[in-house]
């Protein structure tokens, strides 16, 4: 029907409409990108909650990309964002918008190219280990600012670190997950993953998730040594959010994973996958929510890091990510903590002071020396 | 009684003024040169981007340096990804070879029954995108929990099923496979268009089927076939889906998801310096590979047999082996599409990746389709749609620039335009899609705001796509006689106007065809979009990507499936504008002109 109307009009109201069709494509084209907001983020300073509440209804908009299994990804944020609007009164057509990204290194590396070439972030937020934090702050570019939270009443001060660049907002112990219908003797410490019967079949992470902890905890020689041998057990790569393909056979473990959260809501869905503290790596480590300089809606995005740190926040993390902080009180991590160390498990707590805090902190160099030999890429 | 008269003094005046004044005002041969010497400058710009990065010490910031290559030189890993993609190549290329040849003879020169049926699987196994079958392979067949080897071994009360695609070359035979249909498109031409009474006169002397041909079938389409495997050869070097879904969990990398992995490194900084380095040499490899691309095409002129007068395609009677051919074409339609069909479709409807079985049946549901990120799976589907509809037609407005300059103009250096066309083909378009990223990220004024938009996604496509399109308007072009051209400049119209009443209504049909052609392409793309990703730019391919390597393969496989629904009716579209027969449109037209 439409083609026929436009066979109807003659050769030059056909031409014309094509341009205009076509310059009509090209312009919503050029208003897809985010023209209005580049430039090196717009500036805020506030002492209040009621102020970054109306210097984020300004901004009108918050920009969120990071992996699809971090924080409960596409499933989650929407429920979050609903809380926050809800929370902080911000009018309904406040956008949220969640864009699943790539690896927190990856996103690592974006970032400090944008702020170098003087662009907007990609993301409001960066969502990283403190290990990648390290790595950003110490790469000469001035990437975070330390910000003054005391407005943020929602979050305890211990979660503060490195100074205010970044808030701890969920808590992660790094475990071994396993297929309990393929293993039957689990392996208990990292060394067991060494033993014939795992080669092959023994999963890691193409970003060495937790391995920089775990030198900096069994000392950098003791590491290196260990992940060469590690190497050679690999059956693949798999990011942590695969979790699944450990549930399929594809592999009977994983090795470290992030932490327990895809587990344990497999497990909460009846699912085969447990995991184990590796007796030789008990770590805790924080995923450090920061503000990017450059961030184009700064006090939309520190708004939203202090409305997780709110027990609705909370529980709903826990909800939809397995996973909430051990500065809130009351958190499920707490308790899963507590238990393990009334087992007899001393944690190492790797959170972003204490990584900024440890003069022998593996070097970036050594860092991708790990990574080079678990991919096979040096 | 004759009447002479004298003309009226208005036709043989000079064109009215304001004719004149419009002539003037319009296009002209020089604004055309400008036009294409922008986009020919825009191409060779990001790949001179590339270069200068190669000998810089920080990007383009740095001081001077042969560091990039030195460390290139030292690295095992770049040297094994350069032995891995010479299997992959090679196996690709021979794959698609030896299936898309004997298909395109089998169709072209047989009285297979049912062939327009095949032909037309050819034809839509051309729109599959690369990551759907790279995906459905893994799903059938890796080595541990394919779907296929799963069967086998609970079959055969075996440990585990013969099948292993997650290895270099087999991930060459999956290139392959989604190969052939080019091979075929290019090859079918010159079987169908081949006289017969060269193979007549050889069965006559006596000859054998086999001895005809080998002595003379064969050796005829020879360029063509030589023309279409370093065509495809080009394809396989740069290829990224297949080795990215397959490959880089398995820790196997060829020169694309080097690039790639050290564009977007798991630890540090991306290495823009080596991958730079590396990619100059690409760039020099594929200028070599289209070298010879262009001069065996030159060669095929020499093996032209048609005379026109007593033309006649002949059609060889199958007879028994018309069971053979069917094997054989029936057997490639199923591993190349059936099976990633199936295992896809497998993937979106299961709750959770499991072996088939019956109580597997009956817990597939619509899960997958339901808790799709809505939102999210909307606004790529906006991006891909304006990406459907501004990259073909800016690429074949940019395309009939080029071919007017190369095939009509009298300019000087006319073949430089052409050969910059190609280029784009010649080099992956990961390179380009670097050199864009980094021309964006800092050279380009940040007030533009380009860096990251849909704009300069769908500008970067349209550039990479330059070379197919230039391939099909200039084969069009050459079959237009100029005297046509020459007749409407004498009646006073503008070239504007004259390819507006004169060139555009016969080039329709090239332009229909390309357009659709371009649309799917840039549809099925996931390299481009995803070394450009952004949250402004995202398509559908990289929402795949994304959920694919985020750890939500279901709802990746489910997007995949819906993708082949919208662009399915696209493809029929094509069949019924090129009435089936896609060869001189994508296949001969693509290679002839090359």
């Amino acid at each position: 029907m439409q083609n026929g109307v436009f066979l109807l009009m003659n050769r030059r109201v056909r031409s014309t409409v094509t341009l205009v069709v076509l310059a009509m494509v090209m312009a919503t084209a050029a208003c897809s990108s985010s023209v209005g907001s580049a430039g090196g983020g717009a500036k805020f300073t506030a002492s209040s909650l009621s102020q970054v509440v109306q210097q984020a209804k300004q901004e009108g908009q918050l920009n969120l990309v990071w992996g699809e299994g971090v924080l409960g990804g596409t499933k989650g944020l929407p429920k979050l964002a609903e809380g926050f609007r809800k929370h902080f009164g911000l009018p309904a057509d406040f956008k949220v918008s969640f864009t699943p990204g790539p690896s927190q290194a990856q996103m690592a590396a974006s970032l400090d190219q944008e702020v170098q070439a003087g662009q907007n972030s990609t993301s409001d937020i960066m969502i990283a280990y403190p290990a990648v934090f390290r790595m950003l702050l110490g790469a000469g570019v001035t990437v975070f600012k330390p910000e003054d939270w005391s407005w943020a009443t929602d979050i305890p001060k211990p979660a503060v670190q490195g100074g205010g660049v970044a808030v701890a907002v969920v808590t992660s112990i790094p475990v071994i997950t396993y297929n309990s219908k393929k293993v039957t003797d689990p392996p208990k410490s990292m060394q067991d993953l060494l033993a014939p019967r795992w080669k092959g079949r023994v999963a890691s992470t193409p970003y060495a998730s937790n391995f920089p902890n775990f030198a900096a905890t069994i000392g950098q020689d003791q590491a290196l040594s260990y992940i060469t041998a590690f190497s050679k057990q690999l059956g693949g790569l798999i990011p942590c959010t695969e979790d699944n393909r450990v549930l399929s056979g594809e592999f009977d473990a994983l090795a470290f994973d992030c932490d327990q959260s895809t587990t344990l809501e497999n497990m909460r869905a009846g699912g085969a996958l447990r995991y184990v503290i590796p007796s030789d790596a008990a770590m805790l480590t924080q995923y450090m929510l920061g503000t990017p300089v450059n961030s184009a809606h700064p006090a939309a995005a520190q708004l939203f890091i202090d409305y997780l740190m709110t027990r609705e926040a909370q529980d709903t993390l826990w909800n939809v990510a397995a996973g909430d902080s051990v500065f809130v009180k009351g958190s499920n991590i707490e308790k899963l903590v507590a238990a393990s160390q009334a087992d007899g498990v001393t944690f190492h707590d790797w959170d972003l002071d204490a990584v900024l805090a440890d003069k022998d902190w593996p070097s970036s160099e050594y860092l991708q020396n790990q990574v080079s030999i678990l991919t096979k890429t040096k | 009684m004759t009447l002479t008269r004298t003309p009226p003094d208005d036709v043989l005046a000079a064109p009215p003024d304001e004719t004149r004044a419009r002539r003037e005002r319009s296009i002209g041969p020089a604004g055309l040169l400008l036009a294409a010497s922008a986009v020919a400058l825009a191409i060779l710009s990001l790949l001179g981007l590339i270069v200068v990065v190669a000998f810089n010490t920080n990007g383009i910031r740095g001081t001077a340096t042969w560091t990039n290559f030195h460390d290139l030189f030292q690295s095992s890993f770049a040297v094994q990804s350069i032995g891995n993609t010479l299997i992959y190549m090679a196996v690709a290329t021979v794959t698609s070879v030896l299936i898309g040849v004997p298909a395109a003879w089998i169709i072209e020169r047989t009285d297979l029954p049912g062939k327009s049926m095949v032909h037309a699987f050819f034809v839509v196994g051309m729109l599959i995108p690369g990551f759907f079958v790279a995906m459905g392979w893994l799903i059938m067949f890796h080595p541990h929990v394919g779907l296929v080897n799963e069967l086998f071994a609970s079959v055969f009360h075996t440990k585990s099923g013969p099948f292993n695609v997650v290895t270099i070359p087999g991930m060459g035979f999956v290139q392959g496979l989604s190969l052939a249909p080019v091979v075929f498109a290019m090859t079918s031409a010159t079987f169908k268009t081949m006289d017969q009474s060269l193979e007549e006169a050889a069965r006559t002397a006596g000859g054998t089927f086999l001895q005809q041909m080998r002595r003379v079938t064969l050796p005829l389409s020879w360029p063509s076939i030589l023309a279409a495997t370093l065509y495809v050869a080009i394809i396989a070097f740069g290829a990224f889906d297949i080795p990215a879904i397959i490959g880089l969990s398995a820790r196997k990398f060829t020169f694309s998801t080097f690039l790639f992995y050290n564009v977007n490194p798991q630890a540090g900084f991306p290495r823009y310096g080596l991958v730079a380095a590396f990619s100059t040499f690409m760039i020099v490899i594929g200028g070599l590979l289209s070298w010879s691309y262009s001069r065996v095409l030159r060669r095929a002129n020499q093996y032209r047999v048609i005379t026109g007068k007593n033309y006649k395609p002949s059609v060889v009677a199958l007879g028994r082996w018309t069971w053979g051919a069917w094997a054989f074409l029936g057997s490639y339609i199923l591993i190349a599409t059936v099976m990633p069909l199936l295992g896809v479709l497998w993937s979106a409807l299961s709750p959770q990746q499991q072996p088939l079985s019956v109580s597997a049946l009956s817990s597939i549901n619509l899960d997958n389709l339901t808790q799709l990120p809505w939102p999210l799976v909307r606004s790529a589907l906006l991006h891909t749609v304006i990406i459907m509809l501004a990259v073909p037609t800016l690429t074949l407005i940019w395309s009939t620039v080029f071919s007017w300059i190369t095939v009509r103009s009298k300019y000087r250096f006319r073949a430089v335009f052409d050969y910059v066309a190609f280029v784009p083909h010649a080099v992956p378009s990961l390179i380009l899609g670097m050199g864009a990223f980094l021309f964006s990220l800092f050279v380009l004024p940040k007030s533009w705001g380009l860096y990251g938009s849909l704009l300069l996604l769908v500008v970067l496509m349209s550039l990479v796509a330059v070379s197919f399109g230039s391939r099909m308007t200039n084969s069009a072009l050459m079959q237009i006689h100029p005297e046509l051209e020459e007749a409407a400049a004498v009646s006073g119209a503008s070239l504007l106007t004259t390819f507006r009443r004169v060139l555009a209504p016969l080039l329709r049909p090239t332009f229909q065809n390309a357009w659709l052609w371009l649309a799917v392409l840039s549809f099925r793309d996931l390299t481009v979009p995803l070394i450009m990703f952004s949250r402004d730019n995202m398509t559908l391919s990289v929402t795949v990507w994304n959920l694919w390597s985020g750890g939500n393969p279901g709802q990746a496989a489910m997007i995949t499936v819906l993708m082949l629904i919208v662009v399915s009716p696209l493809a029929l579209l094509y069949l019924r504008l090129s009435r089936g027969n896609p060869s001189p449109q994508v296949g001969a037209q693509v290679g002839k002109e090359g």
